[in-house]
């Protein structure tokens, strides 16, 4: 289980991304054990084709987001197909935590000023 | 056929010069070991035929021989990485002797990402084939082997306006990212304050999106007498307003009594449509197999596979927050069509479905939902809730 803390620019960039993108209305702290079923995306009536779309738009906008938004960089050795395979796995899956999505940003992107 | 495959695995092995020699090696000093204890030829024979009867053997070779070549420098093998395969004792029917053979299951996938100053892009290829097959034919397993391609074409237009002056902004960013993650109340005027300078320094635009991707899957059965070739199409169509008050939110009409919701409950402090929350649409042209349909065989005479649309789009958006409750509004319609229904499918209103399920649902799993019509046969399993309306407190 990751570490959900705003000392982590992870945590910190995912959270204001998804505050933003209407995912969420919650604060800093009650945000990481967030269900993605939680999220405003995650419709539980849909088919499965249908929220895999929905996860496809997520992960896009949160990928631009970070990169041309937020001066964020991929890990060396981590490519966008990487990238967004890991985020489609956990976003569409329904009991996976926001804090398990900011653990598996946290291994895919170097975050502005960040220092590891 | 076992014979043919130690073979090939010996030779794989030869041919990527590893280790050729440690197998001929073992089954030789067997052989040897057996003739010094006098075993009669015949006898040997038995023995090394229920040796490499046994699946534990060529999954030991198969092991080896993966390790070895993905271990190497040359690229040749990484295919390999994606290949999954098994040796195994198959049993067709209880009545039926035992047999060796193999499980495999491959999946490969490739992806080329185009990037333009407006656009996102993406070519994604996919492979995969799955099966089990027995070495004596005649005691090949009851499943189908089954093949898989396709293709998705996808592009993203908008969704962020990336700024001049990056370094300036980027830092601010931070700062306002680690301020906000200390406030407790997120309408709080010190907050709102925040968030608006956050939004003047992130700016985000409305984002299209299509995708289009032709799928084909060839199922069969191990000797290929039985063949089926499957196709489908499936389109992606979506659009999202993600800055706040952006005029293409307006258009989210279905969002405005949720809007009021929220200005009553306070969750939101002002009239705000959600622009995020715009229904996206999937098109599916596919042949549907009906193998059992027991309906479709009594009004037509047969369950062959036929052609059929389906229309999906679904709406779902946030009413308020109760404590550590959230609420959502969700709703899912869906619209099947048969092509080139037969008459006696249409005449007893089967070539075309649709249902319409929406629910009020919290996190902790209470709902209430009201749904109606009805989805065709193969998709029953996709029904989420009985007609009428329901509760349910987990």
């Amino acid at each position: 289980m990751a570490d959900w803390t705003n000392d982590n620019l992870a945590c910190l960039t995912l959270w204001t991304t998804l505050f933003t993108m209407k995912q969420l209305s919650t604060n800093f702290n009650d945000s990481g054990n967030l269900k993605m079923n939680d999220l405003t995306f995650y419709n539980a009536l849909d088919s499965q084709g249908l929220i895999q779309q929905q996860a496809t738009i997520i992960a896009n906008e949160i990928d631009s987001i970070f990169r041309d938004g937020s001066g964020a960089k991929y890990e060396i050795g981590v490519d966008r197909t990487k990238v967004l395979t890991g985020m489609l796995s956990i976003l569409t899956d329904g009991n996976k935590l926001v804090k398990d999505l900011a653990s598996n940003i946290d291994g895919s992107y170097k975050f502005w000023r960040e220092t590891k | 056929m076992k014979r043919i495959i130690l073979l090939l695995l010996f030779g794989f092995k030869t041919l990527t010069c590893f280790s050729q020699q440690i197998d001929n090696k073992h089954l030789n000093s067997i052989v040897a070991f057996l003739q010094t204890q006098k075993v009669n030829d015949a006898e040997i024979t038995k023995i090394v035929n229920r040796l490499i009867e046994n699946p534990d053997l060529f999954n030991g070779l198969w092991k080896d021989f993966i390790n070895q070549a993905t271990k190497s420098e040359s690229l040749k093998w990484k295919f390999l990485n994606d290949l999954n395969a098994q040796f195994k004792t198959f049993q067709a029917t209880n009545n039926q002797p035992s047999a060796l053979g193999m499980t495999y299951d491959f999946n490969f996938n490739y992806a080329k990402y185009i990037d333009k100053s407006n656009s996102r892009g993406s070519h994604t290829f996919g492979l995969s084939t799955k099966g089990n097959i027995a070495f004596n034919k005649r005691l090949n397993p009851s499943d189908f082997l089954e093949t898989k391609v396709n293709y998705n074409w996808s592009q993203f237009f908008g969704g962020v306006i990336k700024s001049k002056d990056d370094t300036a902004i980027y830092s601010r960013l931070n700062v306002l990212r680690r301020k906000l993650s200390n406030i407790k109340d997120m309408q709080s005027n010190e907050a709102i304050a925040l968030w608006a300078e956050f939004g003047n320094n992130l700016l985000l635009s409305n984002q299209f999106y299509y995708s289009i991707e032709p799928k084909f899957s060839f199922e069969s059965n191990q000797d290929f007498s039985k063949t089926q070739f499957v196709e489908g199409l499936t389109i992606d169509l979506g659009a999202k307003a993600w800055k706040t008050n952006n005029p293409l939110s307006y258009w989210n009409i279905f969002d405005y009594p949720f809007a009021l919701m929220r200005l009553i409950t306070g969750t939101d402090k002002e009239f705000t449509i959600y622009g995020s929350t715009i229904p996206t649409v999937q098109l599916n042209f596919d042949y549907v197999v009906p193998s059992t349909d027991s309906t479709r065989k009594s009004l037509i005479g047969n369950t062959n596979p036929f052609p059929r649309i389906k229309f999906e789009t679904s709406f779902r958006t946030f009413i308020t927050r109760v404590k550590t409750e959230n609420i959502f509004f969700n709703a899912n319609y869906r619209f099947y069509h048969e092509v080139n229904a037969p008459e006696a499918i249409r005449k007893a209103n089967l070539s075309s479905d649709s249902y319409f399920v929406m629910a009020l649902q919290s996190t902790s799993g209470f709902y209430v939902s009201y749904s109606t019509g009805k989805l065709p046969f193969d998709a029953r399993n996709d029904k989420v809730y009985s007609i009428g309306f329901n509760y349910k407190i987990n």
